[in-house]
């Protein structure tokens, strides 16, 4: 039996390999002279701002989901004390403290407010009641106070729940431990409303005459799921390299792979709920925003994405991922991984994009550099953070359950 | 009625369920097909000491939910839109965002149901008979003792080999046990 078996790991293999330590460095210069060269490109003219500050907010949201998902992993491991996923929560918390630059970057929404929603403009809010109505809540001021709230209040929980694993790993005192899971329980209630809060700001006040109050449960579902695909990639990336050997093993993989697959049917069965009802009512002023959607069905309009969605972000994964067999053989797992990781990102500009190129999707070099601009300070952060400490928490007194955890 | 005895097989009994488990290893290696094991307790890994194929479960599972999202369906579709046609709200007689929901449930039905019926099935369950229930020693299998039966139809069944097979992995106890 090996449930109690004393596993002795060799120090290295808990290490980031000299080699990839430094690839931090890479990532960063290539991120900060993308978005400094899309930024620069997008002051050009009114039309390359716009597509500017739309690619830019579609990436930024698509990389904050991604960050705002290993912290619901981090929160919700301690919540419910669980013992299976300790060797995997470093690598959670390292890439939820990427929510410090990404609060930084955060900022850089607020010179294209103008660009992106139309409740900031004085004269369309003067005739219109709606839009009126809304003021309190949408206007200027109180966004960008909303923005910095939101990036402080991620950075700061991220980084205290980090930081106290990180010293766990040297004192080893368990009440480290004891007291993190006490606080995931109010932060778990802080971090569901503000995520709403933010998914609501920063995507649905896009379309400020339209609304859903699943939206924030819709933008945590795709969350959660990239998250988890990252994490799946990201272990795979650094096996290759040689280090977590029989540290995180199939097992852990095909545990990862089933909160995939739970997520791709808490996505659907979200969108699903919100399409329904909207679809059902049939009121003009909600069906709207699907309406955008539903057309150039098979000519390249936004249906075709919606079809692509339907089926590459929920049909084809929900029976990929029913497997056993395939989520713990590393390859098909990391092709499961890297495909949802893709339909995320498609998600993403499915939700924000349609406004501003109403007839089709048309993907440009804006988005490549948007991508890569913040893809790379993210990718960077986090690979520098992971440099600096133990690949596990060494010092959690329930990782033996981890290392020795094995499928029923 | 005469009493007619017939040989049924070999009991063990362990102390312990490391013993189990490599007395499991060492009757699988040898070759017996005929043989289960009966714990107090799920014991991790046994099923790879017996050997055990994964199960047909899964699959049972999965035909019974894809046999509730088609009759969700197919139902659906003979009530709205053939066997008594009514308008809801200006919605195509046959409209299927309508009926997902309908064909959702019905597929956590049909699967949930199955699984469970299906497990019954592959278990031979209910039973209310075992020979098992013959050994005193047995009922014991509910609090702190670990069992180990090879069935007298194995092919490789032998009683004096067989028995000395169990009791070279440490069991505490073997007996014969009657139909």
């Amino acid at each position: 039996m090996s449930a109690h078996h004393k596993v002795e790991i060799p120090d290295e293999q808990l290490r980031l390999g000299s080699g990839v330590s430094k690839l931090w460095i890479v990532f960063l210069l290539i991120g900060v002279v993308a978005l400094g060269a899309g930024y620069f490109m997008g002051q050009g003219s009114d039309e390359t701002r716009e597509q500017f500050f739309r690619s830019y907010l579609q990436n930024f949201s698509y990389f904050l989901s991604l960050a705002v998902g290993c912290l619901f992993f981090v929160l919700i491991m301690r919540l419910c004390r669980a013992g299976w996923s300790v060797s995997l929560r470093r690598m959670a918390e390292i890439f939820s403290m990427t929510l410090i630059p990404l609060a930084l970057l955060m900022l850089l929404i607020i010179p294209g407010i103008h660009d992106l929603y139309e409740w900031s403009h004085a004269d369309h809010v003067e005739g219109d009641k709606i839009l009126q109505g809304k003021a309190p809540w949408l206007n200027e001021g109180f966004f960008k106070f909303r923005l910095v709230f939101y990036g402080l209040l991620w950075a700061g929980m991220a980084w205290f729940f980090a930081r106290g694993s990180i010293r766990q790993d040297q004192s080893k005192d368990h009440k480290i431990t004891n007291r993190l899971e006490g606080l995931a329980a109010p932060a778990m209630f802080i971090f569901a409303l503000s995520v709403t809060m933010a998914a609501f700001d920063l995507l649905m006040s896009l379309y400020p005459h339209w609304y859903s109050t699943i939206w924030g449960v819709y933008f945590f579902a795709g969350s959660f799921l990239g998250a988890v695909s990252m994490m799946v990639l990201l272990f795979h990336f650094l096996q290759r390299t040689g280090v977590l050997q029989n540290v995180v093993t199939a097992e852990h993989f095909q545990d990862l792979g089933k909160l995939m697959f739970a997520f791709v049917v808490f996505w659907a069965y979200i969108g699903f709920s919100q399409f329904m009802l909207i679809w059902y009512g049939n009121i003009p002023e909600e069906t709207m925003w699907y309406k955008a959607r539903m057309i150039g069905f098979g000519e390249g309009g936004w249906a075709d994405v919606s079809a692509l969605l339907l089926v590459g972000h929920f049909i084809f994964p929900f029976f990929f991922l029913m497997s056993r067999h395939l989520k713990r053989r590393g390859i098909t797992l990391i092709f499961g991984a890297a495909w949802l990781l893709v339909m995320h990102w498609i998600d993403m500009h499915w939700m924000v994009m349609p406004q501003l190129h109403p007839a089709g999707p048309s993907l440009g070099l804006m988005d490549v550099l948007c991508f890569l601009g913040v893809g790379g300070i993210f990718l960077g952060f986090g690979l520098w953070q992971l440099g600096r400490q133990a690949l596990i928490p060494v010092g959690d007194p329930r990782l033996h359950e981890s290392l020795s955890f094995e499928n029923a | 009625m005469a009493e007619q005895t017939k040989l049924w097989g070999v009991l063990a009994e362990f102390d312990n369920p490391l013993k189990l488990m490599k007395a499991s290893e060492a009757v699988r290696d040898a070759g017996y097909t005929k043989w289960d094991t009966y714990t107090p307790y799920p014991v991790h890994g046994l099923e790879k000491a017996m050997g055990l194929k994964d199960s047909w479960l899964p699959f049972i599972t999965l035909g019974a939910g894809i046999t509730g999202t088609a009759v969700a369906i197919l139902m659906q579709w003979w009530m709205n839109a053939v066997d008594y046609p009514i308008n809801i709200s200006g919605k195509p007689m046959w409209s299927l965002p309508a009926n997902i929901p309908v064909a959702f449930e019905l597929t956590v039905l049909f699967a949930a149901l199955s699984t469970f019926g299906g497990m019954m099935f592959l278990n031979d369950l209910p039973k209310f008979y075992h020979p098992t229930f013959r050994s005193k020693a047995f009922k014991r299998v509910t609090t702190d003792r670990f069992f180990l039966a090879i069935e007298a139809a194995d092919p490789r069944f032998d009683q004096a080999r067989t028995e000395e097979l169990l009791r070279s992995m440490h069991c505490t106890d073997v007996q014969s046990l009657e139909d």
